[in-house]
């Protein structure tokens, strides 16, 4: 089922696990060497669901390092993009979608299995 | 950064300038550099570019972007860039002037090489090393001409809230990558702040901080519960008695802003030009109680002898210096500044390094490393609150009159 569209910002395409965070600031709070949240939960290879960003504008090297170290998520799902997590998207060529519905967002939680197709589709398989 | 095939989306005007650097005409770096800022350009439907009179460029300290940022950086400067506007750097990961015998920091070898590295990569660029976080503070304004109404591209979130807010200049909070490649093209997309309607309020946001008093520290407490809910596009207006706020609090709000949230400009009446404009739809009192209640939670060890007392996060104003060298004892001092302003007013700075103060150029605790994580820290800086908790480093709030009353001044 069709759940959501969302709005292709950096093209691309995944199905995977998601890790959901309301705010984040990508610097001081994502440590791209070990790939993990300051929480300590992992985002390698997972679908990171942010609600919004905030922070430092050094989070787009953040974002860069990620895929550096080759722990970058299969893609990013926001509620509301912003300039630092495009630009960190598209010198990483990580997948980043946003137009994501809020109720949706409080729905979803860790673990969630998610596929979103190149036009932005977003369906549900597992939750 | 390869991009194959590129085509640019019809619905984004580019000048015929623009076509000849994106053709190569103008250099590689040059022309990848664009290449980038049309793609965010076209990710944010803007309809143009618009040619930028200055750049600040975040992402410097080694400590932040490490060996990941210095190969972006490198492999820029490989293709050849140069800066095509005046620009400038964000604050580095020591004090260049002694970096590896510091008592409170703690700089490896690698670390050294690193940061040396991008140092000197950004400089073939024909960036200025200003290495502050607080460009407004320098000659550059004076050396650069530049006016309320101009358009720049600076990164540093902090000081991007206080150029929109307090300066006139116009910018997005552009990532230290995006900062860097405007710089290069000389440009950046029209855009969020660049565009005068975006900047007119429309949600007010009322306080009454009575009983609590209004400084830096009270002030950042109400721009973070700002920051948490404000959901309008257009800047959020503040309205308080333009008596209860100095320079300080204004920086102090500004690095809030962009630190809790991602607000890129405040409207304050009688100081924000654009706060006359406003076209409010929305009015928002904010609970006392609230606030009082943030301020227990993060100011709650006021009364407990702090390790160290900190200073300049963004970077410390002269007057700052002034009211700050009358203290007794500076020994659990440490003060963060620009090379700019140190070299202004290094009477000052002898004053306090004379008390015993750790004063420290071009670099500021949270883009370095601090040789003990195992501390506690008192500062006036919400935004260092922020960044060194989330290392693990125990933060208390304390306002800068407060503080120099408890050493001695």
């Amino acid at each position: 089922m069709n759940i959501a569209k969302l709005k292709p910002i950096v093209p691309g395409e995944f199905i995977g696990e998601i890790v959901k965070v309301e705010r984040l600031s990508f610097y001081g709070e994502v440590d791209a060497k070990q790939g993990k949240l300051y929480d300590g939960r992992s985002i390698k290879g997972k679908v990171l669901v942010i609600m919004r960003s905030r922070g430092s504008t050094v989070g787009s090297y953040i974002i860069y390092g990620l895929k550096y170290y080759g722990n970058q998520p299969l893609g990013i799902v926001m509620v509301k993009s912003e300039p630092i997590v495009i630009v960190g998207s598209i010198i990483s060529g990580i997948p980043l979608f946003e137009g994501l519905p809020v109720d949706l967002f409080n729905k979803l939680r860790d673990g969630c299995v998610l596929s979103v197709d190149k036009a932005g589709n977003l369906r549900i398989l597992e939750c | 950064m390869k991009e194959p095939e590129f085509q640019v989306n019809e619905s984004l005007m580019l000048t015929r300038e623009e076509e000849e650097i994106l053709s190569g005409k103008h250099g590689e770096a040059k022309a990848k550099a664009l290449e980038v800022i049309i793609r965010v350009a076209e990710s944010l439907d803007a309809k143009r570019l618009v040619r930028i009179k200055h750049a600040h460029i975040s992402g410097v300290s080694y400590g932040t972007i490490g060996e990941p940022g210095l190969a972006f950086i490198k492999e820029l400067s490989s293709l050849g860039a140069k800066v095509s506007v005046p620009s400038s750097l964000n604050p580095i990961g020591f004090d260049e002037s002694n970096p590896f015998d510091q008592e409170v920091l703690y700089i490896t070898q690698d670390f050294y090489r690193g940061q040396m590295e991008i140092l000197e990569n950004l400089k073939k660029m024909g960036i200025d090393l200003l290495l502050t976080c607080t460009p407004y503070y320098t000659t550059i304004f004076r050396k650069y001409g530049l006016r309320s109404g101009d358009h720049v591209a600076w990164g540093e979130s902090s000081a991007v809230a206080y150029a929109n807010s307090f300066l006139g200049l116009r910018t997005n909070r552009e990532g230290g990558p995006l900062a860097l490649m405007a710089a290069i093209a000389g440009r950046t997309y029209y855009y969020g702040m660049h565009i005068r309607e975006n900047r007119v309020p429309r949600v007010k946001y009322v306080v009454d901080l009575n009983g609590l008093g209004y400084n830096e520290v009270t002030l950042s407490l109400v721009a973070e519960y700002i920051a948490s809910i404000h959901e309008d596009e257009s800047p959020p207006l503040l309205h308080l008695d333009p008596r209860n706020i100095n320079e300080t609090t204004k920086r102090e709000i500004a690095a809030t802003l962009g630190a809790a949230g991602n607000i890129a400009m405040i409207a304050i009446p009688g100081i924000t030009k654009e706060a006359e404009q406003a076209d409010i739809r929305k009015t928002i009192r904010i609970k006392n109680n609230i606030i009082i209640a943030r301020y227990k939670e993060l100011a709650q060890d006021q009364g407990i002898d702090p390790d160290y007392y900190f200073i300049g996060c963004p970077h410390t104003s002269e007057e700052e210096l002034e009211i700050l060298s009358k203290i007794k004892s500076g020994d659990k001092l440490i003060v963060t500044l620009s090379r700019d302003v140190y070299s202004r007013r290094k009477d000052l700075v002898q004053k306090l390094v004379d008390k015993g103060a750790t004063v420290l150029r071009s670099t500021c605790l949270i883009v370095s490393n601090l040789r003990s994580k195992n501390i506690m820290i008192a500062t006036n800086s919400y935004k260092a609150y922020f960044y060194l908790t989330r290392k693990g480093i125990n933060v208390s709030l304390i306002d800068i009159k407060s503080m120099i009353e408890r050493l001695g001044g």
